[in-house]
């Protein structure tokens, strides 16, 4: 009894710091301007977190 | 994360658990338009639009239920009006297989849409 | 090599001991931290190991759990799972740019700790509540909808729901803006997450100094038992997840 209460505090604990570590603190952003033979085509906005978004997906998967 | 980190709470565990997985970010959200998929990605668009403006007519017409202002003839077409388009909705959502929680859009820091 | 980045600090307190806590948590993780710094930040890195193909709870949890464990003695920002850069010179760039947004937050999160704050109705409780709702309703129904047609029967189911709706809304801003109120003594960094559920009244995220988690605790039991009808819980100390958000150059 005592043990399952344990582990459904540590599930709300675990609920808390996914929320956190995936959706909140520092993000690092850059921006990108991609050009074609030298003309500035397409401007960017973009996270420079090299895996963010492949992880995000990924957790996603797992969950 | 070793120890857990509940520092007060009277409540049942169980219930909190199911209450925070709703809170967790969305997956929906996202229209991604491929060649197989651009129909049913560009109709979401549209019924989320559609189901927004149909909800805020619904409460403005709540308003003006609210005011008083209206004839009995009035409010017999409004309560019409508005059934015969939640209806509709209903039927749109059902050809294209959508529920409640696929017509809505994620707008970052703003929130959800509806 | 790509670069995970944990954690950013001020430089001036980076001395032995961070390097002894980084080392039994490189230790514990088997993972080997490195300390970073320009004339005013440091950040904690590791080199991103071959294994992040295999991206899993345990992982993210690791990471969350590296940066708990440093946020415990330390004033940081923690950075969010996925923060990779290409090399340690662009650390370098990204701490220099930012040099000043970043030393403005930290300012803001010296010393202080982070806490989720939640109120919440349990189902009987919720239950309990639609139905006095509805009872309340039905006293004061528009004259205009009386009269029993399909059409005026719909408008009111719909007009029921508004009412309900609406008074939650009004309850949820008024038990807000008693918080506000309420916590003024021990913080003003107090965040309101929107989204909320019909269960969850309140969703509050409090920036709290380290000093006052007693007093904390003990508003928070107090609110408990002003608001019986309510399952109030409190977690934490989180590091300053949700006021460290920057944008970066």
């Amino acid at each position: 009894m005592q043990e399952d209460l344990y582990d459904r505090n540590k599930e709300i604990t675990i609920l808390d710091v996914l929320d956190r570590v995936l959706t909140k603190g520092v993000v690092i952003t850059g921006d990108i301007v991609i050009s074609v033979a030298d003309i500035d085509l397409i401007y960017l906005g973009l996270r420079v977190l090299l895996s963010s978004v492949e992880t995000m997906e990924k957790m996603k998967a797992v969950d | 994360m070793e120890e857990d980190k509940i520092l007060f709470y009277a409540g049942s565990a169980n219930e909190i658990v199911e209450e925070l997985e709703k809170l967790k970010p969305g997956t929906q959200g996202r229209i991604n338009a491929t060649p197989e998929n651009v129909e049913s990605g560009l109709a979401k668009l549209v019924l989320t639009l559609i189901e927004l403006i149909r909800k805020l007519i619904e409460k403005q017409a709540m308003r003006r239920i609210d005011g008083d202002s209206l004839t009995d003839e009035q409010i017999e077409n409004l309560g019409e009006t508005l059934m015969k388009l939640e209806n509709k909705m209903d039927e749109l959502k059902k050809i294209f297989n959508f529920t409640d929680k696929d017509l809505n859009l994620n707008l970052g820091p703003l929130g959800d849409l509806l | 090599m790509p670069i995970i980045i944990y954690a950013i600090l001020e430089a001036s307190p980076v001395n032995q001991t961070i390097a002894h806590i980084l080392e039994l948590l490189s230790v514990k993780s088997g993972i080997q931290f490195e300390l970073l710094s320009t004339n005013v930040l440091t950040a904690i890195i590791s080199a991103q190991t071959g294994v992040t193909s295999a991206i899993c709870q345990e992982e993210v949890l690791r990471y969350a759990g590296i940066i708990d464990a440093i946020a415990q003695q330390y004033s940081i920002l923690p950075m969010r799972y996925g923060s990779v850069a290409a090399s340690s010179g662009d650390v370098k760039t990204l701490l220099e740019k930012n040099s000043e947004s970043f030393v403005k937050v930290l300012k803001k999160v010296m010393n202080k700790e982070e806490y989720s704050l939640r109120l919440m109705f349990s189902r009987q409780q919720q239950d309990a509540q639609a139905n006095e709702e509805s009872v309340a309703v039905t006293q004061s129904l528009p004259g205009a909808l009386q009269g029993n047609t399909e059409n005026k029967r719909y408008l009111l189911n719909k007009y029921r729901q508004h009412i309900i709706e609406e008074n939650r809304i009004k309850y949820i801003e008024h038990i807000q803006s008693m918080l506000i109120h309420d916590l003024q003594k021990i913080t003003e960094f107090v965040e309101f997450n929107k989204k909320v559920t019909p269960a969850f009244i309140v969703d509050a995220v409090l920036l709290v100094d380290r000093s006052a988690k007693g007093e904390l605790l003990a508003f928070v039991a107090h609110l408990q038992s002003i608001y019986p009808e309510h399952n109030v819980m409190l977690t934490g100390p989180w590091a300053p997840y949700n006021f460290a958000q920057i944008k970066l150059e």
